[in-house]
């Protein structure tokens, strides 16, 4: 019979050569110091405020790192329909297409990619964020004031740029362009005005009181995560930590993607207990259900439930996220 | 160079590989990984002199940068369509490593503070209240946590598994 710890130790073998040494966490560490020493005293703002924010208004407008504090005025999303379009367009500036690929009950974010690109996932250059009315981002390390971008403040955040899109409204952008062009796009972002969130499939039956809590778009696909009624609570208690489902239980994932990780795409249904329960679907895609502490009986009810759109690879035939999925899915607030 | 320093220098050049594989376990990608060390250690430098037990903060701040990059933005939409860690083993003959990529194969399909609370114990050798101190956790939590790991990990590698401190909680 084998050991927990030598599986455990024999998994992490045959590690790559590490790209760091000594050398480089000292001078990254003597960076940190120095940053944090230039930047004391907004440091001790960006705590003192956060907290109050924090303490005072669960779900008020965001905490923009620096006094005044907001006011404490109760601004609980309404998710009825426009819960589920994105809070800002696509938009392009020289050289980059910015595209918006995630809702989730924090923010919409958009990926960014270098114009005339394909829009593959590791063709991404950055990723836009703004957070939702009352989302207070987790920042943690140095803040460093910069010019205001479109009026509003603006500040780094390591290598983010974050910046206040509307009044306590905050996004942020960071990627592997240069922190020039970090603040070009900024300042091309536009909010208001976004589109429905999408998804390439229809779901017929869910388990009683999952709500849908995150709409992902991409070239490969169509992503879902739905969590209990209970989960949902929490995570909307705790705005900005991106709990999402990986710290929630039973998050229920259905996906529609191209598939890129070697497993079978079998014709037909197959469930494999604790494995989830995977199909192929027009274009060569592969619809897949995966469920934390669900029965494989309920995860095939679902997935049996589940169409794909003809064809995953034209975004024009997919449906927005709100007709996709029974009303009782659907967020209707949050308290 | 000071003291503190060369004791720091020191100190990085003995854990960092173990770290890294800590990290490793926890996030299921080498450079995520790598990157959750940079980023706990880099602390550890700035608090280096006040610090009582260097390897439990290093142990706790390693972690928790490595579910932290399991829940970036970019990470978590790759996630959508693939772990980093292998999804199916390939078996190539050998068994030491068919063994390997099995377990990692498993680990990925446990939630990220799951796999960290099975990593903190069964490799690290952490006890329920030291492992709830280092994910600041409920003791609660670590041991349903402990209890669905192992379980999980029983179904998809087997029964043949042994866990020597699962008596413990």
């Amino acid at each position: 019979m084998k050991q927990l710890s030598d599986l455990l130790r024999e998994a992490k073998a045959d590690a790559p050569p590490m790209r760091y040494d000594v050398g480089d966490v000292v001078a990254l560490g003597r960076r940190r110091r120095n940053r944090r020493t230039a930047t004391w005293a907004v440091a001790v703002a960006v705590v003192v405020a956060t907290a109050g924010v924090a303490l005072v208004v669960p779900r008020g407008p965001a905490a923009v790192p620096t006094p005044p504090v907001a006011s404490p005025t109760s601004v609980a999303p309404s998710a009825t329909g426009p819960f589920y379009n994105y809070s800002f367009r696509g938009f392009t500036v020289p050289g980059y297409r910015v595209t918006p690929s995630r809702l989730t009950l924090d923010s919409s974010l958009a990926t960014v990619f270098k114009a005339g690109s394909s829009g593959l996932e590791q063709e991404a250059q950055a990723s836009v964020e703004a957070y939702r009315p009352g989302v207070e981002p987790r920042i943690e390390g140095t803040v460093t004031e910069t010019e205001p971008i479109n009026g509003h403040r603006a500040f780094w955040n390591d290598d983010l740029l974050y910046w206040e899109y509307a009044e306590g409204l905050l996004a942020s952008v960071g990627g592997k362009v240069s922190r020039a062009e970090l603040r070009t796009l900024a300042t091309a972002f536009v909010p208001g005005r976004g589109q429905p969130s999408r998804v390439a499939m229809k779901v017929g039956y869910l388990p009683a009181g999952y709500r849908l809590v995150t709409v992902s778009e991409s070239f490969s696909g169509s992503y879902v995560e739905l969590v209990p009624e209970a989960g949902v609570r929490t995570m909307a208690s705790r705005p900005g930590e991106n709990l999402t489902t990986m710290t929630i239980p039973g998050e229920l994932a259905i996906a529609v993607t191209i598939p890129r990780d070697g497993l079978p795409n079998p014709a037909k249904l197959t469930c494999a207990d604790k494995g989830g329960c995977r199909v192929a679907v027009g274009g060569g895609y592969r619809l897949s259900v995966n469920g934390e502490g669900m029965t494989t009986a309920e995860l095939k009810k679902i997935a049996r439930a589940v169409v794909a759109v003809t064809d995953p690879g034209k975004a024009s035939t997919w449906l927005d996220a709100d007709e996709a999925f029974p009303t009782s899915a659907l967020l209707t607030g949050i308290k | 160079m000071s003291d503190s320093e060369a004791e720091f220098r020191t100190f990085v050049a003995a854990r960092m590989e173990s770290l890294r594989g800590l990290a490793y376990l926890t996030c299921g990608d080498w450079q995520a990984a790598e990157d959750a060390v940079m980023a706990a250690l880099s602390k550890l430098y700035v608090k280096w002199s006040r610090v009582e037990n260097p390897d439990a903060y290093a142990r706790t701040a390693v972690v928790r940068a490595a579910i932290d990059e399991t829940r970036r933005p970019w990470w978590r939409r790759e996630r959508a369509h693939g772990h980093a860690m292998p999804d199916r083993v390939v078996p190539d003959g050998a068994p030491v490593v068919d063994e390997r990529l099995r377990m990692r194969a498993a680990l990925s399909r446990l939630p990220a503070k799951q796999r960290a609370v099975i990593v903190l114990r069964f490799l690290e050798g952490l006890n329920v209240q030291e492992t709830a101190a280092a994910l600041k956790c409920p003791e609660g939590t670590v041991k349903a946590y402990t209890s669905r790991g192992l379980d999980a990990l029983r179904q998809i590698l087997g029964t043949e598994l042994e866990a020597r401190h699962e008596a413990a909680f």
